[in-house]
């Protein structure tokens, strides 16, 4: 239970510091000095801070929904081996499905809320996030599947000891195509560059952005935080499951959590990295070409799933 | 005996992965958008076809096979695209998008499709057969196949120039894996494949100069007879 705990702290009080990371060494990359990496915090702290307004033409949707964002992350946590390697006491409540229906409830709700206001903007960013994640669930879906062919069981601990368990099953072909799927569809999930541009502040260009417009105070904050939360789960995902899954904690002992913790942290800058250097080498895609995008993810997860049953 | 068990084990896997990104490569350059991007994605491709040549030599001691690594990697990894940028720089340079008879997600699917019928084509021939052939011979047939159908629907004169060596990449693929002594083959074939592109290479030049465009698919009636 303890663990437990920790396993969300870490992720609601360092996810922050990830993004941080990400946007700075974005711009190290394009030679610019970038704000501090603690720039999350303090956004989110002046955040907190501040009066909120909400329009009275609004319901009772736009009030929950930051509470809904916010909190669906931290529920996927304790779906997903974080801290160690063995199921942690809510594991078996869901798998790898039950964690991105949980994201996806999120998501839908902020679309929700955004249309709830009655700005342009706001309908614009919902009709297109419902648009890339409409594309991104077949493949999400794909995904799990070959991910069940793999290691007969979409629960996140379960998979991540079949990869660790022959060298034969890592060096496959389908965890390879998993993987680079898998890749994709962050991107797309969490809005960031070949599909939406974080960084951009022109309304008519934005599409995970938009859906927060309305938002101010206490409320953005907690979109903010659920979003930079929504990353680093995904990611946490991606690396303890999928790439690297050693390096877990296999006993309850401080000395073991905390070394856990250093390497999930390694493992997330190298993570990144990866990102940062993807986003700072492509372009922002033309929204008519995020289907070819996702496409190109869609025929990659299919390809893991077809191969797979070749290689056993 | 230990430690060579081990290496074959590994290379088993590294052709696995080769493999895998062989099938990706064709996937990405049927849909690529620039020429510059077709080029360089076909050269990856050959690369990759030179390293599963190599490590199925290595599984077989077979010395022909890694002179056909050799080959592939000398006509197809080097010489090709120094060609082809030579004779038409500026046509692979400009960042103009290419065109597309279908548009990319039908053609996604498309190859989708080419890719499960491939697998299930072969799937009786694998019945027992080794791991190499598991990978080499249904990727070389999909990467075969969606070549063709790139061939197909791209409306430009280098994509297709370049999706034609690609179709002759996955039949050399799959090739590598049947028959171990196929050098002669491949030496022929990658002399040919540097004529053809010479030859294309020219008169595309001739037919960029002539009309301003290598758009094939914006040619369609003839000009022969009306005065310039």
């Amino acid at each position: 239970m303890a663990l437990n705990v920790c396993q969300i702290l870490v992720v609601l009080l360092l996810s922050p510091l990830l993004r941080g990371l990400l946007t700075r060494i974005e711009e190290r990359i394009q030679a610019k000095r970038g704000p501090s990496i603690w720039q999350p915090y303090y956004d989110l702290w002046k955040l907190f801070h501040k009066d909120e307004v909400v329009s009275s033409q609004s319901t009772w949707i736009f009030r929950f929904v930051p509470y809904i964002y916010f909190v669906a992350p931290v529920l996927v946590t304790v779906l997903i081996p974080v801290l160690t390697d063995y199921p942690l006491f809510m594991a078996f409540m869901g798998d790898m499905v039950a964690a991105g229906f949980i994201l996806s409830v999120g998501a839908f709700f902020l679309s929700l809320a955004a249309m709830d206001a009655g700005t342009v903007y706001g309908f614009m960013g919902s009709s297109r996030t419902r648009m890339v994640s409409s594309l991104v669930e077949p493949i999400f879906i794909i995904v799990f599947f070959s991910v069940s062919f793999a290691a007969n069981s979409t629960i996140p601990y379960i998979v991540q000891a079949h990869w660790v368990s022959t060298p034969q099953a890592f060096y496959s072909p389908t965890h390879l195509l998993i993987v680079a799927a898998f890749i994709m569809i962050i991107l797309a999930e969490t809005g960031r560059i070949p599909v939406d541009n974080p960084e951009g502040h022109f309304e008519l260009a934005m599409i995970d952005e938009a859906r927060t417009l309305e938002f101010s105070g206490p409320s953005l904050a907690l979109i903010k935080w659920g979003g930079y939360m929504k990353f680093m789960v995904l990611s946490i995902v991606l690396v303890n499951v999928l790439v690297t899954p050693w390096g877990l904690a296999t006993h309850i002992n401080g000395a073991d959590v905390l070394a856990a913790i250093f390497l999930l942290g390694l493992k997330l800058v190298v993570f990144v990295v990866l990102i940062a250097a993807i986003e700072t080498s492509l372009a922002k895609l033309r929204l008519f070409r995020i289907p070819d995008f996702l496409g190109v993810a869609f025929v990659t997860a299919v390809v893991a799933m077809i191969v797979q049953p070749f290689h056993f | 005996m230990d430690q060579l068990m081990g290496i074959h084990h590994i290379l088993v896997d590294v052709n696995g992965l080769v493999g895998a990104l062989f099938l990706l490569s064709a996937v990405v350059l049927m849909t690529a958008r620039q020429a510059q991007s077709v080029l360089r994605l076909f050269v990856r491709q050959s690369i990759l076809l030179a390293i599963s040549a190599f490590v199925l030599g290595w599984l077989h001691h077979s010395a022909e096979l890694m002179i056909v690594g050799f080959i592939t990697i000398i006509a197809k990894a080097i010489l090709i695209p120094q060609l082809l940028t030579r004779t038409l720089g500026p046509d692979i340079r400009s960042r103009r998008e290419l065109e597309f008879i279908v548009n990319t997600p039908v053609s996604l699917l498309i190859a989708l499709g080419i890719t499960v019928l491939s697998y299930f084509f072969v799937a009786p021939l694998l019945m027992g057969s080794g791991q190499d052939i598991l990978v080499n011979l249904p990727v070389g047939l999909d990467v075969l196949l969606i070549g063709v159908y790139t061939l197909a629907v791209r409306r430009e004169a280098v994509p297709q120039m370049l999706a034609m060596m690609a179709i002759d990449n996955g039949a050399f693929f799959a090739g590598i894996a049947i028959t171990t002594s196929s050098a002669i083959i491949e030496l022929a074939a990658g002399l040919e494949g540097v004529m053809v592109v010479l030859v294309a290479a020219i008169l595309t030049r001739t037919l960029a100069q002539h009309m301003g465009t290598t758009e094939v698919g914006a040619l369609t009636h003839l000009k022969e007879g009306e005065s310039e």
